[in-house]
């Protein structure tokens, strides 16, 4: 079976193949999709042993209310998901070593090493963990410290706990969730430092999965030792931090504790990106990409986390299935790129998906937006060559909230006709 | 008096909230939505939330479980140590109930994922 398979996608396609690369919310959303969109050429390549991606192990519910109208756990949302694509071949224990600037995929599994001949490429790789060796942290090089998701594995997949006595470091909802989690499986979490002055993650989080518990959530604050007994954590120290984020001396706590969980944020997974020679974005440190989700390779599209990191999984299948549509239409038309203008950011708005507009496309226009601090009260305004085109008012805006916004057929034509585009904030007067 | 952070929308405001004879106050909030949020806080706060339990010889350790419908919050660390406390043999099914009542809380576990025998 996985033979024929592999034998099938190694041969020339007749020019309608899509492989998709990823085997998580947005590759099989994306999948699904193309299928509808009368893509018969479909493989989906995925490095774990199973399909479904991260969801797996993200045992607490919220998934899919967008998508499927309801509250679902992660393993629930991945079996919807796998239902929708059910029949689409794949190839799961299958890693992509390197694409081609033609689309050539090199993959590695049981099998050996192959390369599959694709017409179009979907990348929904996902994003990596921010390590410890990103953010300096001082001290012990001990063991007992692990990323939330790697916890978060240990707990939910292994039924493993890492640790008995818990610190955790930054406040992305990960960190927030495995709070929770190690208190129910019997841990103490002894409190969340977070260097900013707010939280990234969702309030309903920190509700939910820190006050319930009464673990505090220490703004402000960032871990400035962390020491070993015998080659395990066994204690560490944390500070709190002035306005350039630098720690305060003086203001140092100690606490004891064996395990520290970093949730210091995700970055796009992009060593595929840059095999193919694509563009990226130095902000979202994912791709470049326009209103197809197309890099600056021909034929190969990107989303969801890899693209830049989502809020909600079911934004990142929304954003899958436009894509889809998109590569379905490309390879079905003609193959060409098309001209390009670019959005440029200011005024608070750190980037914006896509960062390239379609001269030449029809139709609204769907942006996505972080801004980079918390601002109340203003408007989020584009320009075409100077020219405010459109606002939207947002009573507050915050880092750890994506915006989205849609701007209507007419709007997004002055936008793509300019010269220069620019997106920024502006306060209300 | 006691004070909360709204979570019906990124807003989120501080609202306090104050019962007399029955009645609550709910002051901070810019919207109906956050009384009704606060209220509901006070009178049956409920949460869902998924436990692991143990697994033997199955391909993985451990398989997630939920409460079938939310439970008050005082139910939730019972529940938990109760699900601690199970161990299952694989193969394990998805939505397979492996508890009835769990903790006298009226909430039945459900099996998250499947686990198939090693």
């Amino acid at each position: 079976m996985r033979t024929d398979i592999i034998k099938a996608f190694s041969s020339p396609s007749d020019g309608g193949r899509l492989v998709i690369v990823g085997g998580g919310p947005a590759g099989l959303a994306a999948a699904a999709k193309a299928r509808e969109s009368g893509v018969k050429d479909i493989l989906v390549l995925e490095r774990d042993a199973r399909l479904g991606g991260i969801l797996n192990q993200c045992v607490h519910s919220g998934f899919g209310l967008h998508m499927f109208g309801e509250e679902l756990t992660g393993p629930e949302y991945a079996s919807r998901l796998e239902k929708m694509a059910d029949g689409i071949d794949y190839l799961t224990n299958t890693t992509v070593l390197n694409i081609t600037p033609s689309l050539e995929v090199e993959c590695v599994s049981r099998e050996g090493i192959f390369t599959i001949k694709a017409d179009a490429v979907v990348l929904a790789c996902g994003c990596r963990e921010r390590p410890r060796g990103a953010i300096g942290i001082p001290g012990a090089r001990c063991s007992g410290v692990y990323t939330a998701g790697t916890a978060q594995k240990l707990i939910n997949i292994n039924g493993v706990m890492p640790g008995k006595k818990f610190f955790i470091l930054g406040s992305g909802d990960i960190g927030l969730i495995m709070a929770r989690r190690a208190v129910l499986q019997g841990g103490e979490v002894l409190g969340v430092a977070e260097i900013m002055p707010y939280s990234s993650g969702l309030k309903r989080n920190i509700a939910q999965c820190l006050d319930d518990y009464a673990v505090p959530l220490m703004l402000s604050h960032t871990v400035t030792d962390i020491r070993e007994k015998y080659g395990r954590l066994c204690g560490i120290t944390v500070s709190r931090v002035d306005e350039k984020l630098s720690p305060v001396p003086g203001t140092e706590r100690d606490f004891e504790c064996d395990t520290l969980l970093l949730s210091v944020g995700l970055i796009p997974e992009t060593e595929l990106l840059r095999s193919a020679g694509a563009e990226l974005d130095k902000v979202t440190g994912g791709a470049v990409a326009d209103e197809r989700m197309m890099t600056s390779v021909d034929g190969l599209f990107c989303v969801g986390n890899m693209l830049h990191v989502h809020d909600l999984a079911d934004y990142a299948c929304k954003e899958a299935e436009e894509c889809a549509v998109f590569a379905a239409q490309y390879l079905s038309g003609e193959k060409k790129r098309g001209k390009t203008v670019r959005v440029n950011c200011s005024g608070g708005v750190r980037y914006t998906v896509p960062q390239l507009l379609l001269k030449d496309f029809e139709g609204a226009l769907s942006l996505k937006l972080r801004v980079g601090n918390v601002a109340k009260n203003v408007y989020i305004a584009a320009y075409a060559d100077g020219e405010e085109v459109y606002s939207a008012f947002r009573r507050v805006v915050a880092p750890g909230e994506m915006e989205y916004l849609t701007l209507s057929k007419e709007k997004a034509e002055k936008l793509r006709k300019a010269e220069r585009v620019e997106v920024k904030l502006k306060e209300k007067r | 008096m006691k004070e909360l952070t709204c979570i019906r929308c990124p807003m989120g405001c501080v609202m306090n909230i104050e019962e007399k004879n029955g009645e609550y106050t709910v002051t901070g909030n810019t919207c109906p939505r956050g009384k009704e949020y606060a209220i509901s806080e006070m009178t049956d706060p409920v949460r869902t939330f998924s436990v692991s339990v143990r697994v033997k010889g199955g391909d993985r350790g451990a398989v997630a479980v939920r409460v079938d419908r939310p439970v008050n919050k005082k139910y939730i660390l019972p529940i938990a140590k109760a699900a601690r406390g199970m161990v299952l043999t694989a193969p394990v099914e998805q939505g397979q109930k492996i508890a009835k009542n769990v903790a006298g809380s009226g909430a039945d576990l459900i099996t998250l994922d499947k686990v198939r025998p090693q």
